[in-house]
């Protein structure tokens, strides 16, 4: 749905909003951090007033890159902060406070609380003068295994986190401080005004965990850039299809599915001849094992080829220059940024057919799916991807992709409802399905006391925020 | 000219008897000259004259190291006659040991017949001296003393027929001194005593060997190494000259050393006296003889070795020892009132032993397992010493086990493996200065006893390196042990004395406190101070928060998160650092004390108040008389349940005055605060139910709940 801006309520665009990231995108690329700030762009292309504020680990500092005068960076300490009930010290709660206070911000977005913690969300909730959002990028919630929802030991697809199931994935924690955990999450959660998740797989989780349904809203990210060329590439008679992979090569992400259809592969010279993977993207938490594996494959295979690192801005150049994208994850994922390049690049999407991946890629339509984690099903989907007739279909397919712009839209649509204490109801193509929207007001009564005003904090911020 | 290579030894134990044939063979060549053949080497002969008595004969050894079991013949010769023959088919074990020929019969006797005719020579050789030689070659016996010329062997069989027994052997004294070394040191110090009454002068001449080396040994016995002339004695009455004189007596061996003239010997032995060298002295003298004429001196530098070097060089020289008194040196370096570590290496008799776990209670004594392997002997007894405290085994707790991993380096001992390991305790007290240089000692069954050190790393301090429930392999029911209620009083007092340690870091004054021990962990460190910064500062009631932590490895994270919540001004709080978490509850007074608190709910380490247990602390009177309320605590993982009715010591609230009358009188809990329940003589106290919750299942510390649990047979509120 595109929303006009004459169609806006003036509240969204009048009152300062800041968008706070657990990083900044010049730091770190991931997804959370690069949908916040592209949503924070959006924002600013609307005339909203936004701030952009994100947290900095201290030995990453002199990487940082503020864009403009309205970004502001916060260096934290790692000392400081529990990664177990996700607390941070009350420092960096101060000097945020500080900041959002000075521009009079009327709601935070809060694009992830790692590294603020949960604590931080609370101090915020108990101002009664600022509505607060939260964007849900994982599971981390739920599961205290990088928010994966997947086993610690055995790597296994998890369904749903138990204290008890937990504490075997983590045994050097109690079953009862896993619950403690739980009600800690759910006790800070229940003061937020409300949250956004980027697919219905995730918010249908948090739902099963315990979130309400009615606070969650689901709105797509944003690809920062879209336009793109969606024509097929130019091919040579005898060119192979080309299937590329593109992200973070983690032990998460599946490319040592990719790897073992390449042997399978390369048992077919008919489809060797026919099929060719390339491999975009850099190593993060692979063993030297696994990169001698695919420095070994590629070698040995013509038809593999690893492309190295790229920028995030050419990944639609790249993605231009192969058939397809894959994305064999090995984990549920959210709402890949991959399959929204992707898409916007023109190109159908071979996943795993579970989770945000499968939500997002309709089977048959706008990609194909195979069996998570097997290779001779993903081989069997690359062959028959590698068809003229279907590849023109899954084009025809692919859905239009957001842009920044769009999907500040409908986050000001959320949010001014927030601001003028309506229900939240969903833009008609993201709907949570059960329940209604109770009363933002209703869930600030178990905040029982205001937080103590700005100027008690009287902290110093930090030099390298810019003045405001 | 005399040719000796050794000054040789004497007749050994083994070999006491004299042959059972002392004639041997009495036989001279017709014209009284020998024939000297070259065929073997001087140099391989060794030989030397024990005994010359016209009564008993001539007796001594002989042995031809290149072919120890070659039979000789002796002759008896006056100059260059040859007045009688005998063979070399005697045994002498210790001879023949000192040269590896355990089959060698290298003794010899002349008989009394052959001494009487030599001395029945005519006077014109009344002046030639008599001498022993191998026959056929140019080998000449030596001895301690010039051999007797033909007039002095006339005059001693004159005077033999009195009676007298002329020994030419180490032992110079005129009598033969007893085989037991302690008799025989009875009778030299007498002797001693006598020689320290005369003028003692060292004459350079006179100075018959240097001691290069010095040990004393716990027991108070001085060894010593060095060399000393050949044909002296080897035990002897004595007068050491260290600033003044002291009686002693000696007990020597002897042993080739490379580095020495031909006329002299490598020595060791034993100085029995009242004299303790000193480190840098030099200059001292040992007088012996007759007269004290000869002497014996320091060497300068002198080296003062340890026990430990003591041992290795004994071990290195005992193969090529000889003398009298050899074996019992060696049974005097192992001898019960010696504590010489290692001396397991030279007892003479195998035996093997290791400690592998000693858990240390100061107050109380030693839990110590390891293991003995001895094949030969039983054991008895065994000693633990640690410093200079010697602590006896208690023979109750002694038992043994089987050690099976012992097969593969000791095969063929599977009957001894089944019994090797042992576990004992060893009681009395051990002050903190005396824990250096443990060493175990075994005694068996026979009265001997081996010393064996221990590796310092294996001793652990029990409530410090090591848990009381460590104790629980070396004994599983230790509650029924007899040494459990000693041992218990001393945990007790152990646990006590580490109360003591209370350090404030910030204090602030409330009539009324929260008192949150900090938990070890990390993440619930942070959770406890992020729940009590929500709760307080949301409710309408805020009482002060005291925090207390352990003086651990999370210090710096505590600090940091209390100065975060102190800076928000949301209430006063302090902070107080303890060494040990767990005893909390006896400095709750002084910590209240110091807040000037009227009342207070306290929460032990691991506990969070729930909803309804932050109601009733919040909201708790701030008043000199507050009632005693016990905060029931939810034990989610029903590890150790909690106590219903009464509660416990972990959570409970109540007035600073009741409650320092209620600890002055509180026993020492060895567990905690678990163990203990507030009692208020007034009231049984209000029980407020699921006001607490654990964040980890308690850790059970059986041996520390046993002990409380004797103790709360006889507790007094």
């Amino acid at each position: 749905m595109v929303t006009s801006r004459k169609s806006l309520r003036p509240a969204a665009l009048e009152a300062p909003i800041a968008i706070t990231s657990h990083s900044h995108p010049s730091v770190s690329k991931g997804g959370a951090e690069i949908a916040a700030y592209t949503l924070f762009k959006g924002l600013l292309s609307l005339g909203a007033d936004a701030i952009f504020v994100a947290a900095c680990p201290s030995n990453s500092h002199n990487r940082l890159d503020l864009g403009s005068q309205r970004e502001y960076a916060i260096v934290y300490e790692p000392f400081g902060y529990d990664h177990f009930y996700h607390l941070a010290t009350r420092r960096l709660w101060q000097e945020l406070s500080a900041i959002l206070h000075a521009h009079n911000v009327a709601l935070v977005n809060f694009h992830h609380y790692l590294h603020f913690g949960i604590n931080s969300l609370r101090r915020v909730a108990c101002d009664q003068t600022i509505k607060l959002v939260v964007s849900l990028h994982e599971f981390l919630a739920i599961c205290h295994h990088h928010g994966q929802m997947v086993t610690r030991s055995g790597q296994l697809l998890c369904k749903a986190a138990s204290p008890a199931s937990c504490a075997s994935c983590f045994p050097e924690h109690s079953t009862q401080q896993f619950k403690l955990r739980r009600e800690l999450f759910l006790d800070t959660f229940g003061i937020i005004d409300g949250f956004v998740s980027p697919s219905r797989f995730l918010a249908d989780r948090y739902a099963e965990w315990g979130l309400p349904r009615e606070c969650l809203t689901v709105i797509e990210n944003g690809l920062a850039q879209t336009a793109r060329d969606p024509a097929r590439r130019a091919q040579s008679a005898g060119d192979r299809w080309v299937f590329g992979y593109f992200g973070q090569i983690t032990p998460f992400k599946g490319v040592d599915t990719l790897l073992q259809a390449a042997e399978i592969i390369a048992r077919s010279p008919d489809l060797a001849t026919r099929i060719g993977i390339r491999i975009h993207g850099n190593f993060v938490g692979q063993s030297e094992e696994f990169i001698a594996r695919l420095t070994a494959a590629v070698e040995r295979h013509p038809f593999l080829s690893y492309a190295g690192p790229y920028e995030n801005a050419l990944a639609g150049d790249l993605m231009s220059e192969c058939d397809y994208v894959v994305v064999p994850s090995r984990w549920w994922e959210n709402s890949p940024v991959v399959i929204q390049e992707a898409f916007a690049a023109g190109r159908p999407v071979v996943c795993s057919g579970i989770g945000g991946m499968a939500e997002k890629v309709t089977d048959g339509v706008s990609g194909l799916h195979y069996r998570m984690g097997d290779p001779d099903d993903l081989v069997r989907v690359l062959t028959r991807a590698a068809d003229d007739a279907l590849f023109t279909k899954l084009q025809q397919g692919l859905p239009k992709v957001a842009d920044g712009r769009r999907m500040a839209e409908a986050y000001l649509s959320l949010f001014d409802r927030l601001l003028e204490d309506l229900p939240i109801t969903e833009p008609q193509t993201a709907a949570v399905p059960g329940g209604s929207a109770p009363s933002a007001a209703r869930r600030r009564t178990q905040c029982q006391r205001r937080a103590p005003a700005c100027a008690d904090l009287g902290e110093a911020l930090h030099p390298d925020h810019k003045s405001y | 000219m005399r040719h000796s290579n050794i000054s040789g030894g004497q007749r050994g134990p083994a070999a006491a008897a004299v042959s059972d044939d002392p004639h041997g063979t009495d036989a001279t060549t017709p014209n009284g000259t020998a024939s000297i053949a070259a065929s073997t080497p001087v140099a391989d002969y060794r030989g030397y004259i024990d005994l010359l008595d016209p009564g008993l004969g001539l007796q001594g050894w002989v042995v031809n190291i290149a072919d120890p079991t070659n039979r000789m013949r002796l002759e008896l010769t006056v100059d260059s006659t040859v007045v009688a023959e005998c063979n070399v088919d005697q045994p002498r074990d210790d001879v023949a040991r000192r040269y590896g020929c355990p089959h060698a019969t290298p003794g010899f006797c002349f008989a009394p017949s052959a001494l009487a005719k030599a001395g029945e020579l005519g006077a014109a050789d009344g002046a030639k001296q008599i001498a022993v030689r191998v026959a056929g070659t140019r080998f000449l016996l030596s001895c301690a003393r010039e051999l007797p010329t033909v007039a002095e062997l006339a005059a001693l069989a004159e005077r033999d027929r009195g009676g007298e027994v002329v020994s030419l052997a180490a032992d110079a004294a005129p009598t033969r001194l007893p085989q037991d070394i302690t008799a025989a040191t009875q009778i030299l110090r007498g002797r001693a005593a006598a020689l320290a009454e005369l003028a003692l002068r060292p004459i350079s001449e006179n100075q018959r060997g240097a001691i290069e080396a010095i040990s004393v040994d716990p027991a108070g016995t001085v060894w010593i190494a060095g060399w000393m002339y050949k044909g002296h004695p080897l035990e002897f009455p004595a007068v050491v000259s260290d600033r003044q004189k002291f009686p002693a007596v000696v007990f020597l061996t002897c042993h080739e050393r490379a580095d020495l003239p031909d006329d002299r010997v490598g020595m060791f032995g034993a100085v029995k006296s009242e004299w303790r060298p000193a480190a840098g002295r030099s200059d001292v003298f040992v007088f012996f003889d007759e007269g004290g004429r000869f002497h014996l001196r320091t060497a300068n530098p002198l080296r003062m070795a340890t026990g430990e070097e003591l041992l290795e060089f004994f071990e290195r020289i005992k193969p090529s020892c000889y003398g009298r008194r050899t074996i019992a040196l060696q049974r005097m370096l192992a001898a019960s009132h010696s504590w010489l570590p290692g001396t397991g290496r030279v007892a003479g008799f195998p035996v093997e032993a290791w400690v592998e776990h000693a858990l240390l209670l100061p107050a109380f004594g030693c839990f110590v397992e390891g293991w003995v392997l001895s094949p030969v002997k039983r054991v008895a007894q065994l000693l633990l010493r640690i410093g200079s405290i010697v602590l006896p085994c208690d023979p109750a707790s002694l038992y043994f086990r089987p050690r099976s991993d012992l097969d593969s380096t000791y095969p063929n001992h599977c009957a001894l493996t089944r019994h090797a390991g042992f576990v004992a305790t060893f009681l009395g007290s051990v002050p903190s200065e005396e824990l250096i240089d443990p060493v175990l000692k075994i005694a068996f069954a026979d009265g001997t006893s081996t010393n064996h050190p221990m590796d310092p790393k294996v001793i652990r301090r029990l409530g410090h390196s090591a848990t009381l429930d460590d104790l629980l392999t070396f004994y599983p029911s230790i509650q029924a042990e007899r040494f459990f209620p000693v041992f218990s009083d001393a945990v007790r007092e152990e646990t006590r004395s580490a109360v003591g340690q209370l350090s404030p870091f910030a204090v602030e004054r409330a009539p009324r406190v929260v008192v949150l021990a900090v938990p070890d962990d990390r993440s619930d460190a942070f959770l406890l101070f992020d729940e009590a910064e929500r709760r307080v500062s949301h409710g309408e009631a805020r009482p002060g928060l005291v925090f207390v932590a352990a003086r651990g490895n999370l210090r710096s994270e505590v600090v940091a998160l209390f100065d975060g919540l102190a800076a928000t001004g949301v209430t006063s709080c302090s902070l107080f650092f303890v060494d040990d978490i767990d005893v909390t509850l006896y400095l709750l007074p002084a910590i209240l004390g110091m807040a000037e608190a009227r009342s207070f709910v306290y929460v032990a380490a691991g506990l969070f108040l729930t909803e309804v247990g932050w109601g009733a602390a919040l909201n708790a009177r701030a008043a000199t008389d507050a009632p005693l309320e016990l905060y029931e605590i939810e034990d989610r993982a029903r590890d150790l349940p909690s106590c219903p009715e009464f509660g416990s010591a972990e959570c409970f609230g109540w007035s600073t005055r009741a409650l320092a009358r209620w600890v002055a009188e509180l026993p020492m809990f060895v567990n905690g605060a678990a163990s203990a329940v507030p009692w208020d003589r007034r009231s049984k106290g209000n029980l407020i139910r699921t006001a607490a919750r654990r964040s980890r299942p308690r850790m059970a510390r059986v041996v520390a709940a046993r002990i409380d649990r004797q103790q709360a047979s006889e507790r007094v509120f």
